[in-house]
Parts: structure tokens; C-alpha cells; sequence
């Protein structure tokens, strides 16, 4: 069961990877183009502090961690 | 010759434009820019139904305030240096009970209430590439954590390739005072994590980010103060007893993710989900969306976040143990339930007393319901300067 569930990760690494790589092929967003893209709220976890806190407050009464930012355990007696 | 002069001039405004349209574009390594920020935060969880809400033999009810001081400084255009010191004062009921049994863990309330980190660090970034490093050491009554992380990113395609890679790695100190007040020796606790991002522009408009989080722990990877209520039979009398939380030394923690940003004119909002799968058979499903509202030509912005998990429990999860096992555990964040949680968040641009710069002030507030009937909710005020 578990040896399925890992195959099931792997290959949806694998097609996150090869998605990826497809965008990243077909994407005409010149370097002129990016105003908008440079704005403070069209980046992922504009506000890093915020990011972690929220981070670190969902993996201490979750059981998973890492989903959106960095973090997968250690560091604190709360997970 | 009337052609080539128009043709000329329309080459130099078309120049022009795409100057200016460029220069705004430039990187401009603003996560260098010096930064100094103060959050703090006020925790509170309720255990529901009397205290039998998540592990109905555990006292869940817990009070955490922390406070947050950030401190960047640009050294030249290429290098910052970062410094953070995080504390926390914690109030929890398990501890509370602990501490009817055992003057050693009053420790944990009594006279060390808290919790503290240090991290320093250092951040160089140029137009394409950058790195950074920070070591960390955190301390509590029962847990100490060293850290070290190294990461790096890279910009390709103009920019609209963008990928990072960051690696983390713990090596903690568990103090075993258990739950009935015995001692027994110290263990450790050592994490890594690897972590992988990339970030593809679709449209001017709009991005997608997929995430890779792989960790791997070993060492004593259960709660000390844990427990697990034996419940059995001898002859016709029912006899019932505390033992230990027992998990086995190593797992392995492995969450795909995937977000999409896009941008409505001067709002956007942004969709991910992320599915994680450990060596615990412990799988979770995350749902979240957010939309960042913004007034007063950007001075105001709210952002409203819903976020909705799920998880089936670990392989070594119960809610019954009829006599001890080799693995055995009853902790509510290891076993089924799924969660909503909803928050808002406002921060205002306003002029700074006594300084040169404007700078963001935010206050949050957050609510998560679990469906064990753990509940919790956060208020956050924060305070950055300048604004960038």
C-alpha cells in the first residue's frame, strides 16, 4: 500500500516536473512585460514573516507540513 | 525621405517606450533593502465539548503569545545581513496537569514558561542568482534546536523561469521528562528538509508555482509528555492505565504543491493545493484560495484567505488501545479530521513618526475549526519599515 503511495508521488512529481518544463517552453512573458508580474501582491509569500507564522501555527496542529512554505519538522517541541 | 523621418521617429518613441517599460522592470534586489519589522501575535486554542474535544484524555486548551523582530541591512548592492529574534510565552493545560504530578515539569510552566530563537543570516543577490545562509538556535524548558540552512535561486527566460532550492537541517535536543514526572535520558532529533520551488510566468498576468517538500527526521520522533490510556479487562474488572506515546525513529515527509496567481487589474487572487504523504501513512489535503484587495492607489490592502485540510490519520494513531503496542499514539494531530479556516488580513501605508519613509502596519485575525473540535484563533499586529 505504502510502496503505491510513494509510486503516486513520484509520478506526480514527475508530471509537475514535466508541466514545468512545458510552461516554461511555451511562456512569451518577455522581460518588458513583467510590470504587473513585479508587483508586491503577484508574489508567493510577499510577506515572508507572515508566511511562516501561518506556516508554523498549521504544522504544529497538523499533521503534515510543508504544504505552501518552507518548513517539514524540527526546530520546536510543538510537532 | 518624409517616411524615414516618421520612420525615425517612430523607432525613437517606440525606444523610448520600451526603455521605460524595461527600467521598471529592472531587478531591483529589493529583498536586499534594509528592513526592520515587529509582529506579535496572541494565540488561543479551545479543547471543546469540556476539554474532550481531540485527544478526549488530554487537556488541549492552550495561550501563546510571540513576539517577532526582523532586521535586515543592505551591506552594498549585492548583500544584505538578516538577524531574528523570535519569543514565545506559552500557557497550556497539559502542562498545568503535568505539573500536579511532577515538580520537574512545572519547570515547563512555572519558572520557563517560553521559548526563544536567534537567527542570523546572509543574503546575496544579484540580477539572475542569488544565495543565502542562516544558523538558528532555539531553546525551551525540554527542547533545544540547532539549525543551519543554505539556499539558492535562479532566474531564467527573462525572468519568467524562476527556481529555488533551500535546505534546511535541524539537529534538536529532547529532554525526556514524561508525563508522570520519570526522567529518562536526553535524545535527539535530526531533520532535513529539502525544498523546491519554481515559479513560471504565464502571462503577463499571471504565474503558477509548484512546491516539492522533502524531509527526512530520525531519532525520537514522539512527544515526551505524551500518553495513551490503556483500556482492558482482567477477569470481570476493568482496569485502565497510562503508558507511553511510542513512534518509530524515522520518517519520511514528502508534499507536492501547486499555486496559480492572477492578476485583475489592481487586485488578484491567488488558488493552491498541496497533497502530503509521510512514512506514517498519515496523507493530507490542502485547499487554499486568497484575494488581495487593494484601495487608496495601494496605500490599503485586504487580504481575506480561506483554507480548507484534510487528513487521514497514521498508521499508529488510535482512539482505543486495549493493551500496549509497539507504536501507539493518541495525539489528535495524528489522527482523522479535516479543517476550515478562515482569516482577514488589513495592512495600511501611514507615515512613520519620527522617520523619513511611510511604513506598513498589519493587523490579522484568523480562525480554524477542526472537526475533532480543536479550535484556535490568532490575532496578529505587525509593523514594517519602510514601506517597500
Amino acid at each position: 500500500m505504502l510502496t503505491s503511495k510513494r509510486l503516486s508521488v513520484r509520478v506526480l512529481s514527475l508530471a509537475l516536473l514535466v508541466t514545468a518544463i512545458g510552461l516554461s517552453g511555451c511562456s512569451t512573458t518577455r522581460f518588458n512585460e513583467r510590470e504587473t508580474l513585479s508587483r508586491a501582491d503577484m508574489q508567493f509569500d510577499s510577506v515572508p514573516l507572515q508566511a511562516e507564522l501561518e506556516s508554523h501555527i498549521y504544522s504544529s496542529r497538523e499533521g503534515s507540513a510543508g504544504a505552501f512554505a518552507s518548513g517539514g519538522g524540527g526546530g520546536c517541541g510543538c510537532y | 525621405m518624409l517616411l524615414k523621418s516618421w520612420l525615425k521617429i517612430g523607432y525613437l518613441l517606440v525606444m523610448i517606450v520600451f526603455a521605460s517599460q524595461v527600467k521598471a522592470a529592472t531587478p531591483s534586489n529589493a529583498e536586499l533593502d534594509d528592513l526592520f519589522a515587529v509582529r506579535g501575535i496572541s494565540y488561543q486554542q479551545d479543547d471543546q465539548r469540556g476539554g474532550k474535544g481531540g485527544n478526549p484524555h488530554l487537556r488541549e486548551a492552550a495561550t501563546i503569545y510571540e513576539g517577532i523582530l526582523l532586521y535586515r541591512h543592505r551591506v552594498n548592492d549585492n548583500n544584505a545581513v538578516q538577524g531574528k529574534l523570535v519569543g514565545d510565552k506559552v500557557t497550556a493545560a497539559s502542562y498545568d496537569d503535568a505539573k500536579d504530578k511532577a515538580e520537574i515539569v512545572s519547570g515547563a510552566t512555572g519558572n520557563n514558561p517560553g521559548r526563544y530563537e536567534l537567527q542570523a543570516g546572509w543574503i546575496q543577490q544579484h540580477d539572475n542568482w542569488g544565495w543565502n545562509a542562516s544558523i538558528a538556535e532555539s531553546r525551551e524548558y525540554a527542547y533545544i534546536s540547532d539549525s543551519l540552512s543554505l539556499g539558492w535561486n535562479g532566474s531564467f527566460a527573462e525572468q519568467a523561469t524562476q527556481l529555488s532550492l533551500q535546505l534546511t537541517m535541524f539537529d534538536d535536543w529532547v529532554r525526556m521528562i514524561r508525563y508522570d514526572g520519570t526522567h529518562g535520558d536526553d535524545d535527539v532529533r535530526r531533520t532535513v528538509t529539502l525544498n523546491m520551488g519554481w515559479v513560471q510566468s504565464l502571462t503577463p498576468e499571471s504565474a503558477v508555482q509548484f512546491g516539492w517538500s522533502h524531509t527526512h527526521q530520525e531519532g525520537f520522533l514522539a512527544t515526551t509528555f505524551n500518553t495513551v490510556l490503556v483500556e482492558s479487562s482482567v477477569g470481570d474488572a476493568d482496569v485502565e492505565w497510562f503508558d507511553f506515546e511510542r513512534l518509530p525513529d524515522r520518517r519520511r515527509r514528502d508534499a507536492l504543491s501547486v499555486r496559480y496567481k492572477q492578476a485583475v487589474a489592481d487586485d488578484s487572487w491567488q488558488l493552491g493545493y498541496s497533497y502530503y504523504l509521510d512514512s506514517w501513512d498519515l496523507q493530507g489535503h490542502t485547499l487554499e484560495a486568497r484575494y488581495f484587495a487593494h484601495f487608496n492607489q495601494g496605500r490599503m490592502q485586504l487580504e481575506p484567505v480561506y483554507r480548507y485540510y484534510r487528513q487521514q490519520a497514521a498508521r499508529y494513531f488510535s482512539t482505543t488501545v486495549a493493551a500496549p503496542r509497539t507504536y501507539q499514539t493518541m495525539d489528535s494531530d495524528l489522527g482523522k479530521f479535516d479543517g476550515h479556516s478562515t482569516g482577514l488580513t488589513a495592512s495600511f501605508a501611514a507615515a512613520t513618526p519620527g522617520l523619513s519613509h511611510d511604513s506598513w502596519y498589519d493587523i490579522g485575525v484568523q480562525y480554524y475549526n477542526r472537526s475533532d473540535d480543536i479550535n484556535f484563533y490568532w490575532f496578529t499586529v505587525g509593523w514594517r519599515y519602510p514601506r517597500q
